[in-house]
């Protein structure tokens, strides 16, 4: 079956890839507002969060596993940070803070997904349950707010006209395709998702890298609340939840399978702006909260038939 | 067996139990330096148990390992490779998302100097060099779920040979194998030999064995019967008493039915674009029809098609007369039993007790109503395993723990609870030993002695000469011949498989 070049470039195109260009479309129809400085700035941030939580959400699918922790995770360390910012800690040490949380969590799933070898839905499903239960608890179910101006700069500074939350992203995003593309433990995830017996065949220590990809994952959860928690300037403990369905939804459209290890981190980011810009498109023409929601399962869905046809 | 300067490994009553079966029993084993030892025995009389414990997957329950004359316990894979000991495992092992390069060297990833990133210059270098030795032309920077089976085949040798082991363990490492691969292979092993690094081969292929071992360990029921210099041995039956422990007379037992029954399958022109090409057979009840060519010849696809597996683009497949939509639910109905090549992902659900895997497909003949009936179920199940000399303690025993042989008996058990009146068997007996596979093909003369119609895809010559009342040869998605069983022999075969003056 011959096929032109042009053709076979297209079809390796991630879902995500049509959806973007589809929206940007239809949304410079619908909107005057869209092609704004103003609302592009509001877009990278908010796809920046997304973007972070489905980068590391890639490494954990990549390895035949599932996080639905982060977005409870995000909550409490959202918490924490406003508790330690009222006691007047420095962004510096609210950063490690939220980090430290984020790694010790993901360590924790880790640890009982390839230590204990129990399965990831279910690993994740309860941690999460206990992170959301914690921050409700430090925040007696309110949110705190009234930081100083300066915490503000992680979501809002910018440096040479780059908002700050688009220059970590960058860091993270060098950082993953570093590890993923250019270190033993690279391969290593990989070839878990592929066959893992393979590489337990292979003398590799299968329990250690997995532990890792969750560690790796929960800080990328915590650099998230950080931004997160500065660009609402407020800390509310349930806020976050659902954003490990829109990472999960990013990283399918993104063309990362569930199974064999198969997927790479840029269409993932290109499946977190796509679903952000989707939000942002939405908010604009004033799409009710609950709609918008049910239009991110509807792109999942349709994602999920497109890949299906594509590699019948 | 007492310790020489020459030997290079040593098992010492090596026993190893699983729950409730004794897998090895007071093994003693040894491995000299620059010799080809070949390991042979039935399906389950312990040699990936063997292997497996001298790679370090699992630890022996009793019993101690010599290495070098030193005492050495291997507790990991890793301590296992440390150690000099290179396996090519019986299941192909590659990582089908990373490149060809990355799968050779998994684990093994040659670093920078200074920074903690992968060499990939280096990598593709080896690996290139790697897969040269074996006689691949593959790209070590493609991925490797594009390969063929017999390429995935030689890139786990390159892998294997790239270790520079002293000890090389191959687990049936010819089996998806060209002759011209084979030979290469030979050729290779005849070069470690000289290197003196020590090979122990497993394969069911007596003929290979051989050519290539020197000395013959002969397992059967987790204990050595007889080790043995290869000059020692006699003739193939020899080997195969001490395999089995009896002799085998009737090896391929048929007897042909002059009288054939009426058409069960007919297929009218079936095509698949690109793979299967305007193709017209027919199977009459009493008759075993062979489906022979080569691998890649589109054999499994036909029959795919044929069951409703896969969709096909034109032409018809009549069952008794009657045009039948090709789905696989339809199919079971009308009753076609299909019994996959890959019997532990296709056939089986390895998870579930043998009872299940009898009665899955039948429920819906022997309970119309979708009311279960657990005594009802029982009686059936044990009678099959009683008429078809199913080997196992107990009805819930998973079919993991039953031998190739055994498992294909329970697929069949299967389609015989859907009555139906065609199997489709592919690759019957892959990977089946000696005394199992003349079981086998007892069962499918019995089966088309009761009137049942089979069509069978099969790559061993013998077994479809042996077997078939007439022969289809496929090339290249079509059918190019069809030959009666007595003018057909394995020239002949192979001449219109290969596609003679081409190539």
């Amino acid at each position: 079956m011959n096929q032109l070049p042009f053709v076979k470039t297209i079809k390796s195109f991630p879902s995500a890839a049509f959806a973007l260009v589809f929206l940007l479309i239809i949304l410079s129809f619908l909107s005057d507002f869209f092609w704004t400085a103003e609302n592009f700035i509001n877009l990278g941030t908010q796809a920046s969060v997304l973007a972070m939580i489905s980068l590391g959400m890639t490494l954990i699918i990549l390895t035949e596993g599932i996080d639905l922790s982060p977005g409870a995770l995000m909550g409490l360390c959202g918490v924490v940070i406003a508790v330690y910012l009222h006691k007047g800690m420095e962004i510096f040490g609210v950063a490690l803070l939220s980090i430290g949380i984020g790694m010790a969590v993901g360590i924790v799933n880790g640890l009982f997904i390839g230590k204990f070898k129990l399965p990831p839905f279910v690993v994740t499903l309860g941690t999460g349950g206990m992170c959301e239960g914690l921050a409700l608890v430090i925040a007696e179910d309110s949110s705190i707010s009234g930081f100083s101006e300066s915490f503000k700069f992680i979501a809002y500074g910018s440096i040479f006209n780059i908002p700050c939350p688009v220059i970590i992203l960058v860091f993270l995003v060098l950082f993953t395709y570093l590890l993923l593309d250019h270190t033993r433990f690279g391969t290593y995830i990989y070839s878990i998702g592929g066959n893992e017996e393979a590489v337990k065949l292979s003398g590799v220590n299968v329990v250690i890298y997995k532990i890792l990809v969750y560690g790796i994952a929960g800080g990328f959860a915590g650099i998230g609340a950080l931004v997160m928690t500065s660009r609402m300037t407020a800390a509310h403990p349930t806020a976050t939840i659902g954003y490990e369905f829109e990472a999960i939804v990013a990283v399918v459209l993104g063309g990362t399978s569930f199974i064999l290890g198969k997927g790479n981190i840029f269409g993932s980011l290109i499946g977190a702006a796509t679903i952000a810009l989707l939000r942002n498109g939405m908010n604009l023409l004033g799409v009710p909260t609950a709609m918008q929601l049910a239009c991110v399962g509807v792109f999942l869905m349709l994602a999920i038939i497109y890949d299906s046809i594509k590699s019948d | 067996m007492q310790h020489t300067s020459d030997t290079i490994l040593e098992f010492r009553g090596i026993s190893k139990d699983f729950p409730g079966i004794r897998a090895l029993n007071n093994i003693d084993f040894d491995l000299k330096k620059g010799e080809v030892h070949a390991l042979i025995g039935e399906n389950g009389a312990g040699k990936s148990t063997l292997i497996k414990i001298l790679a370090g997957v699992f630890p022996p329950t009793e019993g101690q390992i010599y290495y070098k004359g030193e005492k050495v316990t291997i507790s990991s894979p890793k301590e296992g490779i440390d150690l000099g000991i290179s396996v090519i495992y019986q299941e192909i092992t590659l990582v089908p998302y990373i490149s060809i390069a990355k799968n050779i060297f998994l684990g093994r990833e040659p670093h920078r100097k200074y920074l903690p990133f992968i060499d990939y210059k280096r990598l593709y270098r080896d690996a290139e060099k790697a897969l040269q030795k074996v006689g691949s032309s593959v790209d070590p920077k493609a991925k490797a779920i594009n390969l063929g089976v017999a390429e995935k085949q030689l890139v786990e040798m390159a892998r294997a040979f790239s270790v520079s082991a002293p000890i090389i363990v191959m687990d049936e490492p010819t089996a998806t194998l060209t002759q011209r691969e084979i030979r290469n292979l030979f050729q290779l092993i005849k070069g470690f030999k000289k290197e003196g690094i020590s090979i122990i081969y497993i394969s069911h292929r007596l003929e290979e064995i051989f050519e290539i071992a020197d000395r013959i360990t002969v397992l059967r029921d987790g204990k050595i019967v007889e080790t043995l210099n290869v000059d020692e041995v006699k003739d193939l039956n020899h080997i195969i008493r001490l395999m089995v422990g009896r002799n085998i007379l009737t090896f391929f037992s048929r007897n042909f039915l002059q009288e054939k029954g009426a058409i069960v399958l007919e297929t009218k022109n079936l095509t698949r674009e690109g793979i299967i090409n305007d193709v017209n057979l027919y199977v009459r009840s009493g008759e075993i029809v062979g489906l022979a060519g080569l691998v890649g010849a589109g054999r499994t696809e036909l029959v795919r098609c044929i069951f409703g597996v896969d969709s096909h683009k034109d032409g018809e497949v009549l069952f008794f007369g009657n045009k039948i939509p090709t789905n696989p639910v339809k199919s079971v109905i009308a009753g076609i039993g299909f019994l996959p090549e890959d019997r532990k992902t296709d056939g089986l659900a390895m998870i579930l007790p043998i009872r299940e895997n009898i009665l899955m497909a039948g429920l819906r003949k022997i309970f119309p109503f979708g009311i279960l009936n657990g005594r009802k179920e029982s009686k059936i199940v044990n009678q099959y395993v009683k008429t078809l000399r199913i080997a196992t303690p107990s009805v819930m025993r998973i079919p993991k723990y039953l031998s190739g042989g055994n498992q294909q008996k329970v697929i069949v058990a299967k389609w015989l609870c859907t009555q139906a009146k065609l199997f489709i068997f592919d690759e019957p007996t892959r990977g089946i030993d000696v005394g199992a596979k003349a079981e086998i093909y007892q069962l499918m003369n019995e089966l088309v002695n009761q009137g049942a119609a089979i069509l069978m895809i099969s790559s061993e010559l013998p077994e479809v000469l042996n077997m078939s009342d007439r022969i289809y040869v496929m090339r290249e998605g079509r059918i190019v011949k069809e030959l009666a069983r007595e003018e057909a022999n394995q020239e002949m075969l192979l001449k219109y498989a290969m596609g003679s003056g081409e190539r």
